[in-house]
């Protein structure tokens, strides 16, 4: 039973098999068995390519993110530090003791606090609703809350134009009550609802799977030792959703502390953030000081992240064999006095809720079609295909924004996913050091878009002089590359949770019965994993689309303008176009989303076929 | 044809050691098996036999190569393991020939006539369409023997492969796995806590505790002459007990060994030496001692070295073929058995042969 030694070509004098008769030719046996592991060379070389492919893929992963995220982002932070040609920490100085710094710090920390407040009341109450309410839809609605964190954030910041503007649609429905005028454009309200907008949903997911796994048996348990329904919330329910409160919060915080366009948009020049001075300063050209800033941002946000990140990891909560209790229909059997007020008060969250997820979409869409003095018109849309017909070659020209568009999402694809799910790989695979690997991958999440942007404009599209060598990267690459950098860490969160599930006895059956490590990857890791790969590329996507802060500084000239950036360019001058061009962004990308999804669901692969 | 052997293979994990200076070596068609409570060693054993983990030191070799640095892909081995890790999104048949693309199968077989084979082997002919979900927990341990067995292993790894099926589910397989397993006449490597199974499927067993091997031996060796005190308590019911040794007979067969103010004789093994004044620990099979109401026993005659103490009854457990019957004899208490329930005062006897010393200290 010599014949065990793996191989693809081995005689049948070497496969005596287990259930073969014990072979007479024993010395035959020997013989074969002393040759059994060099009897296969073209075997032996396509294993070598396969146990490389893993490491291979880390090294070219590792090198892409050097060259187009390390590299560019740190010749930016160096020129804050080294200032004709010696280091210096004045430009840290100056802005650290700049009362107008320190002010915009200030009102950074301040708007994020309060978008946090506002996220997490507004929340909360769908967390209640989806996990704890059976209703027609409820599914759908779960799945929906992922919905703002991939809607393109300028033309959210659109939609909150035309809901808060002067003759917004706010305006226009008070106006019908007869209520006066609300100026909220460029306040600091405007601002945190379109925040809201984006993290309250965030906050519901994660409250709304803690409360899901409450487990009932343990509310059981505390209600048969004595304590009232009340009191059984209070002792198991709330302590088990206080780490999921405190890290939707966290999460809210961090992201709207560099929140960009939104503050951009709705802020005017009166409000600004920290991101937002960057990329002024960078227009002005003052790159020392944009660097600076973005270094003492960086800062804040890295030890956000690494805080939130320790207690995520302390409060991981585990969801297996939970039995939920079951969920209260929406409409009750009875109707008591006390159902009847938890009703109207979700109708009245309800009230609000649509206000502020539908509001901006609904808003932009009407705002689009709607000419100055109220009436119907297509004169936007009209707008848009002039330009694109008349255009001058330095104007921004609607087809072409979407083509480009269309091609850096494809190769924002093309090369977020592998990158994505290398990183996984790597990361899931336990090593020492695998939490530093983990949190150098994760970096591109924490560093601003804008810097990235910068750093690759300044670091691969004007050159670089490597040993006499000029290298320079065309702008459109350098687009893809920076959309990929901020893609593929969504494509990572969405494969590594279901990579890590998989049961190591699984790999390790696979690797018993003759696969490579890489065999066991392609044909039994990533299948059961595909759901999480898909809805990565959708992100992938869905992110490159909507990509702005990075893309507003890399895309120079028309021929690299994406939508987004051409919603920005058409803002400066009137609304209605920009309406138009965010409801032409709003439709690509749902689109795109459902290709995707459709896309990844029809591929029927299954593993190891005979 | 594969021997197994260890020499001297620990494996520590930062601080902690999973296995220390194991040595064994395991015969070609063997069934062997590691037994153990958990945190024993014994699965770290079966990972670094298999190739999942490398040994820190030490030397495993199968058929006297070693086979340090082979990926467990090149080792040629089967692996079952007590949660199937059957491949969901491949049919029964996908997962059984696995395997196949890898290593031609054994014979003249073509990869579908060898998985038809297996399944015919494990009783599962037919199912090859069916989704492992879809199938019984039984089957699906059944399905992934045959996919370990499909490309010809050298040697079978199971490492506990009946934990999460019920007993008499268990009972069954385990017949079915011996069955085959001689059948083939497979290398065969075992990894349970449960004893009573390592005790009815083996050739010989391994007792492990704490990453050492405590014995290895044959399944009547370890539950007959256990040879500490760990393997006396870990293998079956027993009672064990520790004591001064009082007497040493001429033929230096026999000590009297003193415990709670009674004399004990035990059969000195052939393989101990025992002085005068060494604190010693034995046992004893509840089956060895013979239960009698203490007024029945008014007027028998003590014999010989036969050894008799006298208790009470302190519980009784009816198990249907006996009952266990728990004795308090001054501060400990005896574990015996009965065919009939008992009460009272209780005469237990015992011969010194079935007294068996498992330690000896100074």
């Amino acid at each position: 039973m010599t014949g065990s030694t793996p191989g693809t070509d081995s005689s049948p004098a070497t496969d005596g098999g287990v259930d073969a008769p014990v072979s007479d030719a024993d010395t035959a046996d020997e013989a074969s068995r002393s040759t059994g592991r060099s009897d296969d060379r073209r075997g032996r070389l396509v294993r070598g390519t396969e146990a490389r492919a893993l490491q291979a893929g880390a090294i070219v992963t590792a090198a892409l993110l050097v060259v187009v995220f390390f590299y560019p982002v740190s010749t930016v932070f160096i020129e804050a530090v080294v200032v004709d040609g010696s280091p210096t920490l004045s430009a840290f100085v100056d802005i650290l003791t700049d009362r107008f710094y320190l002010d915009i710090f200030a009102f950074t920390a301040y708007q994020a606090a309060l978008s946090t407040v506002l996220s997490v009341a507004i929340g909360l109450p769908a967390a209640w609703l989806l996990a704890r309410f059976e209703f027609p839809g409820r599914r759908t609605l779960r799945s929906l809350t992922i919905l703002p964190f991939v809607l393109p954030s300028i033309m959210v910041a659109v939609g909150f134009v035309a809901t808060f503007g002067r003759n917004g649609t706010l305006n226009s429905a008070l106006a019908i009550v007869g209520l006066g005028p609300v100026e909220l454009m460029f306040t600091l309200k405007a601002i945190l609802i379109a925040h809201a907008f984006y993290n309250a949903p965030l906050v519901a997911r994660i409250v709304t799977a803690a409360w899901e796994s409450v487990d009932a048996r343990a509310i059981e348990t505390a209600r048969s030792l004595g304590a009232s329904p009340l009191r059984a919330t209070l002792d198991v329910v709330v302590p088990q959703l206080m780490p999921a409160i405190l890290m939707g919060a966290a999460l809210t915080f961090i992201f709207t502390f560099a929140s960009f366009p939104i503050v951009l948009a709705l802020g005017g020049y009166g409000l600004a953030t920290i991101e937002v001075f960057i990329y002024r300063q960078l227009i002005n050209l003052n790159y020392t000081e944009a660097a600076a800033l973005a270094i003492i941002e960086l800062v804040i946000s890295l030890g956000l992240l690494y805080g939130y990140l320790r207690y995520e990891d302390a409060k991981r909560i585990s969801r297996r064999g939970v039995h939920p209790p079951p969920r209260r229909s929406l409409l009750p059997d009875r109707w008591t006095p006390k159902a009847a007020m938890t009703r109207l008060a979700i109708a009245g969250y309800a009230v609000i809720a649509a206000f502020v997820f539908l509001s901006p979409i609904v808003s932009m869409i009407l705002a689009s079609v709607t000419a100055s003095d109220g009436s119907f018109t297509l004169a936007h849309y009209a707008f848009l295909v002039e330009r694109q017909a008349t255009g001058a070659s330095f104007q921004v020209r609607p087809l072409g924004a979407i083509r480009n568009s269309l091609m850096f999402a494809l190769g924002t694809l093309a090369v977020a996913v592998p990158m994505g799910v290398v990183v996984s790989v790597v990361t899931t695979r336990r090593y020492r050091g695998r939490k530093l690997v983990d949190a150098i991958a994760m970096a591109p999440l924490a560093v601003s878009g804008i810097i990235v942007g910068l750093g690759l404009l300044r670091g691969l599209v004007f050159g670089v002089e490597i040993a006499g060598w000029r290298i320079a990267v065309g702008g459109s690459l350098a687009i893809v590359a920076a959309h990929a950098v901020s893609a593929y860490p969504f494509v990572t969160r969405n494969v590594t949770p279901g990579l890590a599930a998989i049961d190591r006895s699984m790999i390790e059956s696979a690797r018993s019965l003759g696969a490579t490590r890489t065999r066991t990857l392609l044909d039994i890791e990533l299948p059961l994993v595909r759901a999480g790969v898909v809805a990565g590329a959708a992100f992938a996507v869905a992110i490159s689309i909507g990509e702005f802060n990075s893309t507003i500084v890399l895309a120079t000239g028309s021929g690299e303008y994406t939508m987004p950036v051409a919603i920005e360019r058409y803002l400066g001058r009137r609304l209605g176009p920009a309406t138009a061009m965010g409801c032409v962004l709003l439709v690509v990308t749902a689109a795109s989303f459902v290709v995707v999804d459709r896309f990844g669901g029809d591929v029927e692969e299954r593993g190891g076929g005979l | 044809m594969t021997t197994i052997e260890l020499d001297g293979v620990s494996k520590r994990y930062g601080e902690t050691t999973a296995i220390a200076d194991a040595t064994l070596s395991i015969a070609d068609s063997e069934f062997f098996t590691l037994v153990g409570p958990s945190g024993c060693g014994k699965t770290t054993t079966l990972r670094l036999i298999a190739g999942f983990e490398e040994p820190t030191s030490g030397t495993i070799r199968f058929d006297g190569e070693d086979v340090a640095g082979v990926p467990p892909e090149n080792r040629g081995v089967g692996v079952v393991f007590q949660n199937y890790a059957l491949f969901p999104h491949m049919t029964v048949a996908e997962n059984v020939g696995y395997g196949l693309q890898f290593t031609d199968p054994p014979g003249d077989l073509s990869p579908d006539e060898r998985v038809q084979e297996l399944l015919a082997l494990v009783d599962l002919a037919g199912m090859d369409d069916r989704d492992p979900d879809s199938l019984s927990g039984g089957q699906q341990q059944r399905v992934a023997l045959a996919r370990a067995l499909a490309p010809g292993p050298r040697v079978l790894l199971l490492d506990e492969p009946m934990s999460a099926l019920d007993a008499q589910l268990r009972e069954s397989l385990r017949l079915q796995l011996k069955r085959i397993q001689s059948e083939l006449g497979i290398t065969t490597v075992y990894v349970t806590h449960d004893q009573e199974e390592a005790l009815s499927v083996s050739d010989r067993v391994a007792v492990l505790s704490g990453g050492a091997i405590e014995q290895i031996g044959t399944p009547q060796a370890i539950y007959r002459r256990p040879d500490t005190p760990f393997v006396a308590r870990f293998v079956g019911d027993n009672n064990v007990f520790s004591g001064r040794v009082t007497v040493i007979e001429q033929d230096d067969e026999t000590a009297t060994i003193a415990i709670e103010g009674a004399s004990i004789h035990a059969a000195i093994p052939a393989d101990r030496s025992i002085d005068r004044g060494d604190t010693v620990t034995i046992c004893v099979r509840p089956e060895y001692v013979s239960v009698t109401a203490s007024e029945d026993d008014r007027g028998k005659k003590s014999g010989g070295e036969l050894n008799r103490l006298t208790g009470s009854v302190v519980s009784s457990e009816f198990l249907g073929e006996t009952t266990r019957v728990h004795v308090s004899w001054g501060e400990t208490e005896l574990l015996v058995r009965t065919t009939d329930p008992i009460d009272g005062q209780v005469t237990l006897a015992f011969d010194p042969d079935a007294v068996r010393i498992v330690s000896v200290g100074s």
